[in-house]
């Protein structure tokens, strides 16, 4: 048969089908994807006033990432993180314009609270990069809805609300008159208004006291919560504010109050502030309190081993959030078939179930997340804890309500 | 070992020298009156002295010790003291602390007793209560010599004690001066009166422009009306 | 009238305090005319120092006491050595600068060693407190207003009749005069600096309890202790320690009976007031000079 034009066409087309199916992975590769690596961007404060939020989301996903990329990574690459210290607005700005226009990252977390979070929202919208609000509650990096940006452990502050004032009635506790001591800030400020809207609706009789950041006097609040019989009182600011709060209560003789904590001030380093601190309540992101039980405490001599040593008051939440949403971040890579672009990724994210470190062998320390098309938010569960012989321990879920 | 040898002092202030190499001695017993028009360099040679103003150049032996490097506090511990031409008191001390502020200074020696003060300058017993500040300026004088007297001093540098003073006080104020001197206090005597210079001092230095122009006895000096030389350049 | 004494008593715990903050500004200030304002950082490092012996170490409690105030005091002296005497000719806001930055590089080598949000130190009494008549009172709220103020009226006796207290003074009130009185103003320089260093050590070891070892609290005391200073007059000792107690009683009255959201800006409140109605301070120094 002689060879002609036809076949030549029919040859190049192959060629041509061949090469196309060729040249995704070898030429047009995704930004952040190289054979052998797959980077993550991460910003978040390593010094300064909120350092004990992003120093454990460094470690705590760094711990992930080492676990991960010690069974073989994900699709064959190891997972790379790049972290940049920021603190500010303008500084988690232009890390997180480093991250994306430079350093070409994959994906990237904002391992930064609200601050962070805020400054980067319209940024990381505009470029469509894969984006994880770890500890931000903020509505500025959560509405409008975008296709590109996650929330994972942090409930919205609507979630949170009815589950804190849920606390005061845990075990039979009938509060007669609630006190809100809330501190004039944005973070608590936010909580604040969700908690008034919730007490509101639910006729809930109660009183509000502010104070300022890093408060130390809490007197003239306590005495005015005293004229008014409150019995019951629900803080909202940091475990600093709220633990020399508790302090003074008890030093101007208010005795059986039932406290009721912020996720915010739910840390071990509220005890040694307090003394006997037995009883005080409050929400936790994850399921289980440092210590309480044997993942968190194989999860803490992790951690430390990773470390060193450990640092007062930690491991906190911030570990095991960043350490679970590692995970969620490693499901999602591996739910795209190891077709590792942009939009595929996206889509493998927006469908995931139950995603967290189980179903890579990690340990369980934070709530599975699940995510559709419509709803980026991992995580609607809390876990109420309470004081009990100086250690926190989580005794129920609270289910979104 | 007599009580102080200058040589070559040099002060300036930036790039204008004040005192140019001058040489001085005072021996045991002795007051030297330091003579000289405004301006001549008087008080920048015994602030040198008292280590209140940095040397250019030059060395400053008391009783053969060289002080030359040591601060001002350092060397009214060793023993001289200056009393300077604007007092330098405590306004908010009474005269009393002021003269106790001054002990510390004596070390090694012992600080000459209050009583001894008081003697001197009875009107001083008669306002030891009463703040530095509120004192005339008669006795803003007395209590800064008595200052410097607490120390015990082996040496005593005074500059122009008797300006801006009345007549009166001026007078008693030689007759103390003269009592120190009496008691074996070599001194150093800033003056711009020959005749204040004459009854307290024996001998006199003068400068000229920062230079010693003159040196010789005080009844030389008036007799030779050097004065009016080196003042005015006449002769 | 319980509710009223309970919030008094807030107040004079804070303004004890801030008085002892204060002094320890005053009397560098005084002698040296220099306004410290690493002097809340030295607070914090004697509050940090508070929580190495009492938690980390877990040495009696009254070895804070002990300890504290000359390992500041020689943290003080040893810093007016090696940046300020070579600063001393410099213009008075060149120092000043020097200060606040040195105040600012404590704060954060303290913050990168132990980055954490906040250290808590026990109270040195942990007993029953007082109750008369509604009014409680715990040991160490006594212990903290007592404690801060014995040694406040200490230091003032030192300043007015001790041999260095006097060496201070004279050289506040004229450095040439004082030097021909033998004090050497290396010496009076550096022992003002070790005192203040001290105060303000004691002041961290008083505040430990009340408020925690952060870095927000290097910032609380020197904020505090300034405007307690101001309004005392900044060169009276009875004045700082005045203005101290005068700016925790006000806090604290402000916040419980016209708005707990008044109570940071009453400090400047206070300040203003002050300076528009005395602008010398409560409490001036300076005497008329008869001419």
């Amino acid at each position: 048969m002689r060879r002609g034009p036809l076949h030549r066409i029919a040859l190049a087309l192959a060629a041509a089908a061949l090469a196309s199916t060729v040249a995704p992975s070898a030429m047009a590769q995704e930004a952040g994807v190289s054979d052998t690596e797959i980077t993550i961007g991460a910003i978040g404060a390593l010094t300064g006033p909120i350092a004990f939020i992003g120093t454990p989301g460094r470690d705590g996903m760094t711990l992930a990432i080492d676990e991960i990329n010690a069974k073989g990574g994900v699709c064959g690459r190891k997972l790379k993180l790049n972290f940049e210290h920021a603190s500010t607005p303008a500084e988690s700005l232009a890390a997180v314009k480093k991250l994306v226009e430079q350093d070409k990252v994959f994906a990237l977390v904002l391992a930064s609270g609200s601050t962070g979070a805020a400054a980067a929202a319209d940024y990381v919208r505009q470029v469509g990069v894969p984006t994880y609000n770890l500890y931000g509650s903020t509505p500025i990096i959560r509405e409008p809805f975008s296709k590109n940006v996650f929330h994972g452990a942090i409930v919205p502050v609507e979630v949170a609300a009815p589950g804190l004032i849920g606390l005061f009635y845990d075990d039979g506790h009938k509060p007669q008159k609630i006190g809100v001591l809330a501190g004039t800030y944005a973070f608590p400020q936010a909580t604040l208004k969700a908690v008034e809207a919730h007490l509101k609706s639910k006729k809930i009789d109660y009183a509000l006291e502010q104070f300022d950041q890093s408060a130390r006097d809490f007197t003239s609040q306590l005495v005015s919560f005293g004229r008014q019989k409150v019995d019951s009182v629900l803080i909202l600011g940091s475990f600093s504010e709220a633990g020399f709060a508790i302090k003074q209560a008890r030093e101007l003789g208010m005795a059986n109050i039932r406290w009721v904590l912020d996720g915010s001030a739910v840390s071990r380093a509220i005890v040694p502030i307090i003394g006997n601190a037995d009883g005080i309540r409050g929400y936790f992101n994850n399921p289980a309190f440092p210590g309480q039980n044997d993942t968190v405490r194989e999860f803490e001599a992790r951690l430390k081993k990773q470390l060193g040593s450990m640092p007062q008051g930690r491991p906190n939440n911030y570990d095991m959030i960043a350490y679970g949403s590692t995970y969620v971040i490693a499901d999602a890579i591996t739910g795209t078939g190891c077709q590792l672009t942009r939009d595929k990724f996206l889509a493998s994210w927006s469908s995931l179930k139950n995603a967290g470190p189980k179903t890579m062998g990690g340990l369980d320390v934070s709530f599975p997340e699940s995510f559709t098309e419509t709803d980026h938010q991992g995580n609607y569960r809390l876990g109420a804890a309470v004081v009990k012989n100086g250690e926190w321990q989580v005794y129920r879920v609270i289910e979104r309500p | 070992m007599i009580p102080l040898r200058v040589t070559g002092l040099t002060v300036s202030y930036g790039r204008v020298a004040a005192v140019r190499d001058l040489d001085l001695n005072i021996a045991a017993g002795e007051a030297l009156a330091l003579l000289g028009p405004n301006g001549a360099g008087k008080t920048s040679a015994v602030e040198a002295i008292a280590g209140l103003l940095p040397k250019r150049a030059g060395r400053v032996e008391l009783f053969g010790e060289d002080i030359s490097g040591l601060t001002a506090s350092a060397i009214v511990r060793k023993g001289l003291a200056l009393v300077p031409q604007w007092r330098e008191l405590f306004p908010t001390f009474s005269v009393e602390e002021t003269l106790v502020a001054a002990t510390g200074a004596a070390q090694g020696r012992s600080p000459k007793p209050l009583e001894e003060i008081y003697a001197l300058f009875p009107v001083l017993e008669e306002r030891r209560g009463q703040l530095a500040g509120s004192l005339s300026g008669g006795e803003q004088q007395m209590l800064a010599i008595g200052r410097a007297l607490v120390t015990n001093p082996r040496l005593l540098l005074l500059d122009e004690p008797s300006a801006g003073l009345a007549q009166g006080i001026t007078r008693s104020l030689i007759q103390a001066i003269i009592r120190i001197r009496d008691s074996g206090v070599p001194i150093l005597l800033v003056e711009q009166n020959m005749e204040i210079a004459r009854a307290i001092g024996s001998r006199c230095t003068m400068l000229a422009a920062g230079s010693l122009a003159w040196e010789g006895t005080m009844d030389e000096a008036i007799a030779r009306n050097e004065a009016a030389r080196v003042y005015f350049g006449t002769h | 009238m319980a509710e009223l004494a309970l919030v008094l008593i807030a107040g004079a715990k804070f303004g004890a305090i801030y008085a002892l903050a204060a002094l320890g500004l005053v009397v560098v200030h005084k002698a040296t005319k220099t306004v410290n304002f690493a002097h809340g950082a030295f607070a914090m490092l004697g509050a940090f120092s508070s929580y190495l012996v009492v938690v980390h170490w877990q040495w009696p409690y009254w070895m804070a006491y002990v300890l504290t105030p000359p390992l500041i005091g020689v943290v003080a002296a040893l810093i007016e050595f090696l940046i300020l005497r070579p600063l001393r000719r410099a213009d008075m806001f060149t120092v000043v600068i020097a200060t606040v930055f040195l105040g600012i590089a404590l704060s954060e080598a303290f913050r990168l060693t132990y980055n954490t949000e906040l250290l808590a130190v026990p109270g040195m009494f942990v007993g029953m407190p007082f109750v008369f008549h509604g009014v409680f009172m715990t040991q160490e709220t006594l212990w903290v207003i007592a404690g801060a103020l014995v040694i406040c009226v200490a230091c003032v006796l030192l300043f007015r009749y001790g041999r260095l207290g006097r060496g201070m003074r004279a050289m506040a009130s004229n450095v040439r005069g004082a030097q021909l009185c033998g004090y050497s103003v290396d010496r009076v320089y550096m022992f003002a600096w070790f005192l203040g260093g001290a105060m303000a050590g004691l002041a961290g070891v008083f505040v430990a309890p009340v408020s925690g070892v952060s870095v927000e609290l290097s910032i609380a005391i020197i904020s505090a202790g300034f405007v307690a200073g101001v309004i005392g007059g900044f060169d009276s000792l009875k004045g700082a320690i005045l203005g101290g107690l005068l700016l925790g009683v006000s806090e604290s009255l402000a916040a419980a009976y016209v708005s707990s959201a008044l109570k940071n800006c009453i400090s400047f409140l206070l300040l203003f007031v002050v300076l528009m109605w005395r602008p010398e301070g409560l409490f001036p120094e300076t005497v008329a000079r008869r001419v």
